[in-house]
């Protein structure tokens, strides 16, 4: 089979299931900083984020040795750009941190109150840049080396034959802007001023909608990641979850499925109360992709058959469990959801210290069928 | 080793706590080590801790599902592995329940003695903090073993009663002590807090 076909194969799978049909076998999406050390042993997380390029070739060479995955992994790392995303610093290892622990996020909070009415008067993009350049970092240090991005994605396309699962991703407006602000004083705002913390939303709102749709007609990619994190049903009661989160999530997702393209919602945290407001968006339209903190039997209750699942295998057991565990989590996924409308995953990225042999489990648990 | 779990909202002073409890360790002979988790605060400077011999373990918030696994349990085994430690003093982010955290102590494969839970409410800011994220402010109270009111000392009685009022109505068993943390900890409360004084 050559590359080409291998990539059509795998698309074509990876579309059936998020169509809600039954693929050849069930699509396997794996990916985050563990596969650095299934090539390279002895790297170290330092490794993965100050020298992003050698750490590509690594991930690439990992790749090489699973082509059961089916999926792009993450790479062209920009390690500014990890705090920059959410408006913060970021502590990296081997710079601030020990070589081999995890990079934090460290929230500062550079928005302002007054920054509200500059969203609702100049547009969130113009307030994103005024709040980087407040936490000192440089248009040289955030600007992607776009020759590179280009070469590598070609690489994942006609070298290995990965299919990129979504083109172009979207961090949910209650999630930014707890951030840029800080969640401490966010949320004082929603007590406080909720009615113009909704009208900055609004103009956020617009703001992606308006980019996304434009992109999701250029690059027509399969789905599109909408991320949410920190406000599911341990944090928000649901009157301000309707107020504060749904109605953005609903109305950005809408726009973009009506585009062409997916959705994909990448869920952060615990949503088990609120499972069933996804069932307001069409069938087959979606994508729910849970990090294991959403009890995934209520999932499967709720939302299987109605959007395609990537599901869940814990973190802590990839890192922290045997292999057994891995396979008999897998198989228990598999026996919940069966072959259709269904992605075999991690729950968010694998963990950086998740042994090998508990990919191969997670693997060999899929391929089983 | 024993582990204790200080919880409650960015600023209700659970750093300010960690390091009185972790002084006090010291103080008595018992060696502590502190885990902290930043997300959403500047936390402890840890360079600064090491350097007046506190064991300090930053845990990561890259990810919230991924940290508690991925650093939380591995450091715990190290911890119990590789030093002679009598107490965890483990602060998580104050947007983290309990509950997420003990879930995940089933990964632990070391001996511990005990888990203690001890909830810090700000009293200033908990009307309004319970109106905005109230299944998380529910929850760190109701799995609280103790639950300090803080800030007792700048308060208004009014405020000082909300909390009371909002903790008695989620954990009726579990009466709040009134404290401020700009004063040395009271020896009846490190009494309750501290693991070879009075634990089960």
């Amino acid at each position: 089979m050559t590359v080409e076909e291998l990539y059509n194969q795998r698309l074509q799978r990876i579309k059936t299931a998020m169509d809600l049909g039954t693929p050849d076998r069930i699509p396997i999406h794996l990916g985050g900083p563990s596969f650095i050390r299934y090539a390279e042993p002895e790297a170290t997380l330092s490794d993965y984020v100050l020298r992003p390029k050698w750490a590509d070739d690594a991930v690439f060479r990992s790749y090489k040795m699973l082509p059961e995955i089916d999926t792009a992994p993450m790479l062209g790392g920009n390690n500014e750009g990890m705090g920059a995303m959410w408006y913060a610093k970021v502590k990296l290892p081997g710079r601030e941190l020990p070589k081999d622990t995890l990079w934090q996020i460290v929230e500062v909070g550079p928005m302002t109150e007054d920054d509200y009415d500059t969203i609702i008067n100049k547009g969130w993009s113009a307030l994103g840049k005024e709040l980087l350049d407040r936490l000192g970092y440089t248009e040289e240090q955030l600007t992607p080396d776009f020759a590179y991005m280009a070469e590598i994605n070609k690489k994942v396309r006609e070298e290995l034959g990965l299919v990129t699962m979504s083109g172009g991703a979207y961090v949910m407006p209650v999630e930014i802007l707890s951030a840029a602000r800080s969640l401490k004083k966010f949320l004082r705002d929603l007590y406080r001023m909720p009615e113009k913390v909704l009208e900055a939303m609004e103009v956020i709102a617009e703001e992606y909608i308006e980019s996304g749709t434009k992109m999701i007609r250029e690059q027509k990619p399969l789905s599109v990641f909408l991320g949410h994190g920190r406000f599911g049903d341990d944090l928000f009661n649901v009157k301000n979850f309707e107020k504060f989160t749904w109605q953005f999530t609903k109305k950005i997702a809408d726009a973009f499925i009506a585009a062409g393209t997916k959705a994909l919602f990448h869920m952060d945290g615990k949503w088990d109360s609120y499972l069933s407001y996804w069932r307001d968006f069409p069938k087959g339209t979606c994508i729910f992709d849970p990090d294991s903190l959403t009890d995934i039997v209520k999932i499967q209750e709720v939302l299987g058959g109605h959007m395609c699942v990537t599901g869940d295998v814990p973190p802590a057991i990839l890192e922290l469990g045997t292999p057994e565990d891995n396979y008999n989590y897998a198989r228990k996924l598999i026996e919940l959801f069966g072959k259709s409308g269904f992605i075999m995953s991690s729950g968010c990225s694998v963990p950086p210290h998740a042994p090998l042999e508990n990919i191969k489990a997670v693997i060999a648990a899929t391929l089983e069928g | 080793m024993h582990l204790l779990i200080i919880t409650g909202f960015l600023g209700s002073g659970k750093t300010t706590l960690t390091m009185q409890l972790a002084a006090e360790c010291l103080r008595q002979g018992r060696k502590a080590a502190i885990l902290v988790n930043e997300i959403g605060e500047i936390g402890i400077d840890s360079q600064l801790l090491r350097e007046l011999d506190y064991n300090v373990w930053e845990m990561v918030n890259g990810c919230i599902c991924c940290t508690i696994a991925a650093d939380f349990i591995p450091t715990l085994q190290k911890l119990s592995e590789e030093y002679t430690v009598d107490l965890v003093l483990l602060e998580p982010s104050g947007a983290a329940e309990p509950g997420s955290i003990l879930r995940n102590l089933r990964y632990y494969k070391g001996p511990l003695e005990s888990v203690y839970i001890v909830t810090l409410l700000d009293p200033l800011r908990l009307a309004e903090l319970y109106e905005v994220v109230t299944p998380l402010i529910t929850k760190q109270i109701a799995e609280a073993n103790l639950i300090l009111i803080t800030k007792s000392d700048v308060a208004a009685a009014e405020q000082i009663r909300q909390a009371r009022h909002i903790a008695a109505e989620i954990n009726p068993g579990t009466e709040p002590v009134e404290i401020s943390l700009r004063q040395k900890l009271d020896e009846a409360i490190l009494k309750e807090i501290l693991p070879w004084q009075n634990w089960n």
